[in-house]
């Protein structure tokens, strides 16, 4: 990864007392990184919306695992990712994705996504008409 | 009309009490209440001060009728077993949300995750149940106890309807908010209090559903991360701003009106 310009704004996911923080910190000493915000994998919501704010952005992440599963939970379009603003990092190599498979997968990602809103939306109107008059009936009984 | 300006003049005296303890922390003025930009200390004293004026409008309008505030609320509290009311407001609220909660949960429009550390979470629990009721019972004696049966007083059911509703949901943007888009919720809301209040002549139906429904938001905030649309499903604390909470605030308005509509 290239060095960048002080303008730079550097986000690590990471829990700062979990097991692989003192892995991410040697990172960070090794690319010679001295302020870095830290987000918790819980708070990704956090960081998506930090990078709404604007500028470019290096997020750290420990694995390529705890990108993925951000982006299974839903945590912000995929879109945020492959922005030509944000780079994405993983401190641990060894597992075959790489930082360069992460437009690909974003994408493929948004596209299933797009269905599954869909669906969710659908079951959604579905479900709550039947709850609506399950409550609506039940009340309709007890007085 | 006394109800009506003694309630307007709320934000005036809420806006003057944050101006001035904004100055003396040497903060400035401020176009709208928004105690986020006070220091701590003043946030405190900010919150005694917003206290004591809704406590003193409340103490103060019956005094200006001419009456003591213990007979003018007591005549929103008649007794011989209307206070099962409360109960079956509550309950009604609860089974609704319960039931949506449900239906989303299995959709997958929300996801069930703790958001919130242990020890703190259990401190929010417990605190949860004496705030719903604490929050219900201020603001139905604001809103119905004073402004709607001073409004109705002075206009048609309607118009004092109308107008109630309308105070009721501006009041929740008094302070700077995140969202503006859940105005058609509250306003939905408002309905459903104004006239439980106006169909059953007591505060016990209205204040069990408002602490019902306060009662199963704040239990769930810290468990509920909203997945599906929000046009849909609402998002945060405002599940009836969406569609389907519209939708379902409509349904509990006319279970309410089979029950009691015809008693006033």
């Amino acid at each position: 990864m290239s060095r960048r310009g002080d303008d730079v704004h550097v986000a690590v996911v990471c829990d700062p007392a979990g097991p692989v923080a003192d892995a991410v910190r040697a990172y960070l000493a090794r690319h010679e990184i001295d302020a870095a915000r830290w987000f918790a994998p819980g708070d990704v919501d956090d960081l998506v919306r930090a990078l709404r704010g604007g500028g470019t952005w290096r997020t750290i992440w420990p694995n390529a695992a705890t990108w993925l599963e951000a982006l299974w939970d839903g945590r912000g379009p995929a879109a945020c990712w492959v922005h030509s603003a944000v780079t994405v990092e993983f401190v641990e190599d060894g597992t075959m994705m790489t930082p360069a498979a992460v437009p690909a997968l974003a994408e493929a990602w948004s596209a299933w996504r797009r269905r599954q809103r869909r669906r969710q939306a659908v079951a959604g109107v579905l479900l709550s008409l039947l709850a609506l008059a399950a409550a609506f009936l039940l009340l309709m009984i007890c007085r | 009309m006394a109800a009506l300006s003694l309630v307007l003049m709320i934000p005036l005296a809420l806006w003057l009490g944050q101006n001035l303890l904004m100055h003396a922390w040497g903060r400035g003025w401020a176009w709208r209440p928004d105690a986020g930009r006070l220091p701590s200390a003043a946030r405190q004293i900010n919150r005694v001060l917003t206290n004591v004026i809704l406590a003193g409008t409340l103490v103060g309008y019956p005094l200006c009728r001419g009456q003591a505030p213990t007979t003018y609320y007591g005549q929103f509290f008649p007794d011989t077993g209307r206070a099962a009311e409360a109960l079956f407001g509550a309950a009604a609220a609860v089974l609704y949300l319960a039931l949506l909660y449900l239906a989303w949960l299995v959709s997958d429009n929300v996801r069930f995750e703790r958001r919130l550390a242990p020890r703190r979470l259990l401190r929010r629990l417990l605190s949860v149940p004496l705030n719903a009721v604490l929050v219900a019972l201020m603001e139905e004696l604001l809103f119905r106890g004073v402004l709607l049966a001073g409004l109705l007083e002075w206009l048609s059911p309607p118009a004092a309807i109308s107008v109630g509703v309308l105070i009721f949901a501006a009041a929740h943007y008094l302070r700077p908010v995140k969202r503006y888009w859940t105005f058609p919720g509250h306003v939905a809301l408002g309905i459903l209090l104004c006239l439980t209040f106006w169909w059953s002549g007591a505060l016990w139906l209205p204040i069990g559903i408002h602490a019902g429904g306060v009662l199963v938001l704040m239990m769930m905030r810290p468990f509920i991360r909203y997945t599906g649309p929000a046009w849909l499903v609402g998002a945060s604390i405002f599940p009836y701003a969406g569609a389907v909470g519209m939708a379902a605030l409509v349904a509990l308005t006319i279970n309410m009106y089979w029950a009691f509509g015809g008693r006033s």
